[in-house]
């Protein structure tokens, strides 16, 4: 990534927020190139600050959340604020769920996504079915033995996490970078099969509270 | 941020459209402020009567339910922007007004012998909150935030804006009303974390999670269920006590509403007793029916609608990837979170006792004035990110539904989807779009279609057309469809297909103006049948006591003149009515004279001049008076017109008191007749003098002289104030005006607009 600050297109002063000068208010011409990492003034990768994060949400949602950029008489202001901050939405909801983050990384490598390659590693069709007897388990024993579960599979998932961070913060940049990649891939459809079990989990556990 | 230029001092008010209740609200300095009426209720029951004619809205047409069952309308919420085929058919028969489908099987109801939209009789809700407003804040109110159910679709939306619209209130933002309660329970500060809001009113049912931190209320997710609400509790009682008619024998409309408030009453008293026993009177052969249910009863009654709620709660948790721990509070919104066993089962499942420390009746309106604020430009610092509560999607091939944008996305949003044609050559690509959860076309809402044709004629799945999704702050979603390799595109802003065109909306207004019109003409009729009554009633009193010394000839005038007032009061047209009774009132005036002489005579008998001016004004007027029933209502002998009923107007010739008057009190009184013949002239004499808001008919005619081609029926009530105060020679005090003196002038207004063409 450049390392650049971008800067503003009417007044030139530096941009702390890509997509509107906090300085003179003006709105930055849309980009159709900036990334989601671009758009919340983020750096490219698969570890993110999620304070810094959620910062970054509210601070620029305040410069351009179209409540409070007027309603009278800008109608152009107004688009552009709309657009900004849809932006800055949907940039959020990729870069906070770690799962849509090591997608979009994929995506932004050229490659294919985990989504569209369902792919997994070697030998882990066995430990599916595996987990999926724990879990069928784990719902008809006690609270206790649901809590166990639970906290397990969510260790498991951060574990695939740091996994994944280790990898994006570590692509070879030669010819082994592909193979790479499609190792990333297969961990992430991985970490779809335990956040699929989590999910059954919690409802039912819902299910189970409210009996 | 320096360039955020907002217009300052908009003012907006925020206003809470409820299925049993309706409220306006405002935000002042201190805070936001439900407008209350005089008396200090801030409720306006939504319920809306047509009966002879007229319009009446809130606590009044609520007393009319039961004596016009056909014609009072409540709950017109639960039809808002609704096809007949979203109706069930225990829905409708439990509705004492009927619901018929118009030519798009959308539901309309029909009131007398009019069918009308939900949307127009919602229109007149809020046309009865925005004058409430005006007149107690005495300045005009054109903008609002209007609440929504989280759970409300696009159409559902759209048909109250529509309503806004119909009212003359141009919408600013619909807002989600959990989201509002959260902004009036989060407006101070300490209460930061997640919050969950359980909102049962009376016809639909919200929970939405919110995380409030540092003035930031982000809504995590939302659920709910617009049909499900405190009415299903009251219908559930309805039912059982319906039950004991005799079998095959059917409720009838007037049973049917007095049922509904009769549950509705026991349903409260529920709340507080452990037992009730409650009853209603078939009118029909005065039987009584009669239930009586205790509080556990009532609850099994009822857990099935309560279960479901629960329900939506889970779901909501987990679409905010929450669990109970991690919420800080529960909050209570909605009049039905008032019945015990709704408290005990929220508390039970989300294991802590709700907070109820803002009254559930006024929370939502409290939340819309929030906003209102925001948007006015006030609060900068408070800022709320809401989501969209249904996924949006696009129809694929073999009817299923493919979702863009997943529900409790926050907004404003985007995303986008790339697809492709599934036949060989196909040029042409037809885009529909839905809202809803359900996977297949067919069960969720339609919002729009349109086409991108041009395509270049390649194999099946060779073309490639980016779908783009855009949804800004008000959750109105466009489209934008382009091909990857021709760059040929299509857009549109997707109105939903019920929805109104602007075409039809414009027609809508046009019509509201011409009910509008029919209403005031009807109202007209009734308030002329009423005087002639009164005419005719004391003209009959004072000949019944002899001919008071006219001869014969004039009697038998007056006479054949109310014999035919007589005739044309049943069914003559208005002008037709008005034409005969002035000749009746003609008719009168030696009459007139001779028994105001009399009065006066009474009066002034034994007493001297100074005596008779210092006289209290109840006494008698001659000189205000200028028709005969005027001068009945003066004489002692009038007992016909006791029981209130309205009287002829009376215009002011000349001052109460001055130094006209002459000392010769019979001279005066024999004046009289010739002051009524000589009316006209009168009125340019007038022009000399303050007018004040009295003085209807004057002001009446100067406003048409004034505002030539203006339709007086299309004149706001503020700006009808403004208009008249802006009169030359017009006195009065602007804050002195209140409906009924404006709802004058106008009729006024209109009886000289219509004269004049």
């Amino acid at each position: 990534m450049g390392a650049v600050a971008p800067v503003c297109r009417q007044c030139s002063r530096p941009l702390q927020n890509p997509q509107r000068c906090r300085e003179c208010g003006s709105f930055q011409p849309p980009d159709p190139h900036r990334d989601h990492f671009a758009t919340l003034a983020l750096p490219r990768g698969f570890d993110v600050d999620e304070a810094l994060l959620e910062r970054r949400l509210v601070d620029f949602g305040r410069d351009l959340h179209p409540d409070h950029v007027g309603r009278v008489g800008e109608g152009c202001q107004r688009a552009f604020a709309v657009l900004a901050a849809a932006q800055v939405n949907e940039a959020y909801g990729v870069l906070r769920d770690p799962y849509r983050r090591g997608e979009y990384l994929l995506r932004l490598e050229g490659g294919r996504t985990a989504t569209e390659d369902k792919s997994v590693p070697a030998g882990f069709l066995d430990e599916m079915l595996e987990e999926r007897e724990e879990l069928e388990q784990a719902l008809s024993g006690g609270d206790a033995e649901l809590a166990r579960t639970r906290g397990r599979f969510e260790r498991k998932i951060a574990d695939l996490a740091a996994e994944l961070a280790r990898g994006f913060a570590a692509l070879p940049s030669d010819g082994e970078r592909a193979a790479a990649l499609d190792r990333l891939r297969r961990t992430l459809n991985v970490m779809a099969y335990f956040r699929g079990l989590l999910r059954d989990l919690r409802e039912a556990a819902h299910q189970k509270e409210s009996a | 941020m320096s360039g955020a230029a907002t217009a300052a001092g908009e003012f907006i008010v925020g206003i809470d459209l409820g299925t049993t209740n309706s409220l306006i609200a405002r935000f002042t300095p201190a805070g936001p402020e439900v407008i209350r009426d005089e008396s200090g209720d801030p409720l306006v029951p939504s319920v809306v009567t047509l009966a002879n004619g007229r319009v009446v809205v809130g606590r009044e047409a609520r007393s009319l339910a039961v004596d016009h069952p056909r014609s009072t309308v409540y709950s017109i919420k639960r039809l808002m922007g609704r096809g007949m085929a979203d109706l069930s058919d225990a829905e409708r028969r439990s509705l004492p007004y009927e619901v018929v489908a118009d030519e798009r099987q959308l539901a309309k109801v029909k009131v007398g012998d009019r069918v009308m939209g939900p949307e127009e009789l919602s229109a007149l809700i809020l046309r009865e909150l925005k004058t409430r407003a005006e007149r107690v804040l005495a300045r005009p109110v054109s903008k609002a935030v209007i609440t929504v159910p989280a759970y409300f679709d696009d159409a559902q939306r759209q048909a109250t804006r529509v309503a806004g619209k119909l009212a003359g209130l141009e919408v600013v933002r619909i807002v989600n009303e959990p989201t509002a309660a959260a902004l009036a329970y989060g407006l101070d500060r300490t209460k930061s974390g997640c919050v969950a809001v359980y909102d049962l009113g009376g016809g639909t049912f919200d929970v939405s999670v919110l995380e409030i931190r540092d003035g930031i209320f982000r809504v995590r997710s939302t659920a709910g269920d617009t049909q499900l609400g405190g009415d299903d509790f009251d219908r559930k009682l309805m039912q059982r006590l319906l039950a004991r008619l005799p079998a095959g024998e059917a409720a009838d409309p007037s049973l049917l509403q007095a049922a509904k408030l009769a549950a509705e009453q026991a349903k409260i008293e529920l709340s507080e007793r452990d037992a009730v026993t409650w009853a209603v009177v078939d009118e029909r052969d005065d039987r009584r029916l009669e239930d009586t249910i205790t509080r556990v009863e009532f609850e099994a009654l009822i857990a099935p609608e309560v279960e479901r709620t629960l329900q939506c709660c889970r779901r909501a948790l987990a679409d905010a990837d929450l669990s109970n721990a991690d919420l800080r509070a529960v909050v209570l919104v909605g009049g039905s979170t008032r019945v015990p066993v709704v408290r005990r089962r929220v508390a039970e499942f989300f294991g802590r006792k709700p907070y109820t420390g803002l009254d559930p009746d006024l929370v939502v309106a409290l939340g819309a004035a929030v906003q209102a604020d925001v948007l006015s430009g006030g609060a900068r610092d408070l800022l709320l990110l809401d989501v969209i509560p249904l996924s949006l999607g696009l129809e694929t091939f073999g009817g299923a539904a493919a979702k863009i944008v997943m529900r409790n996305t926050p907004i404003p949003a985007q995303a986008s989807d790339t697809f492709t044609t599934h036949v060989a050559n196909q040029t042409a690509i037809d885009l529909h779009v839905v809202q809803g959860e359900r996977e297949l076309v067919k069960d969720c809402r339609s919002l729009g279609r349109f086409k991108l044709r041009g395509l270049p004629p390649l194999a099946a799945g060779m073309v490639r057309v980016d779908v783009r999704f855009l949804i800004d702050e008000n959750g109105v979603l466009t489209v934008h469809a382009k091909e990857r390799f021709t760059s040929i595109e299509a857009s549109i802003e997707v109105v939903p297909s019920y929805g109104l065109t602007d075409d039809e909306v414009a027609r809508m207004v046009d019509e509201s103006f011409r009910y509008a019109r029919q209403d005031f003409e009807a109202h007209q009729r009734i308030d002329l049948e009423n005087e002639c009554r009164t005419m005719l009633d004391s003209t009959a009193k004072v000949l019944a006591d002899g001919a008071h010394g006219l001869d014969a000839a004039a009697v038998a005038e007056i006479d054949a003149a109310a014999a035919q007032v007589r005739a044309a009061l049943p069914a003559a047209p208005v002008k037709e009515l008005k034409a005969a009774y002035d000749r009746f009132v003609a008719a009168t005036v030696p009459l007139a004279g001779v028994v105001m002489s009399e009065v006066a005579q009474r009066v002034v008998a034994g007493r001297t001049v100074e005596e008779v001016l210092a006289a209290p004004a109840a006494t008698a007027r001659p000189q205000e008076a200028t028709t005969f029933a005027a001068a009945a209502t003066a004489s002692a002998s009038a007992p016909a017109l006791e029981g209130g009923r309205k009287v002829v107007t009376i215009r002011r010739g000349a001052p109460a008191s001055g130094p006209d008057v002459k000392s010769d009190a019979k001279k005066e009184c024999g004046d009289l007749g010739e002051g009524f013949r000589a009316a006209p002239a009168a009125r340019k004499e007038a022009t000399a003098m303050k007018l004040d808001w009295n003085d209807a008919e004057e002001i009446g005619l100067r406003l048409c002289e004034k505002l030539r081609g203006v339709e007086p029926l299309t004149v706001r009530f503020t700006d009808l104030h403004r208009h008249v105060c802006a009169l030359e020679g017009f006195g009065g005090d602007p804050k002195l005006s209140n409906e009924k003196v404006l709802e004058a002038i106008q009729m006024a207004w209109l009886e000289e607009y219509n004269d004049a063409r």
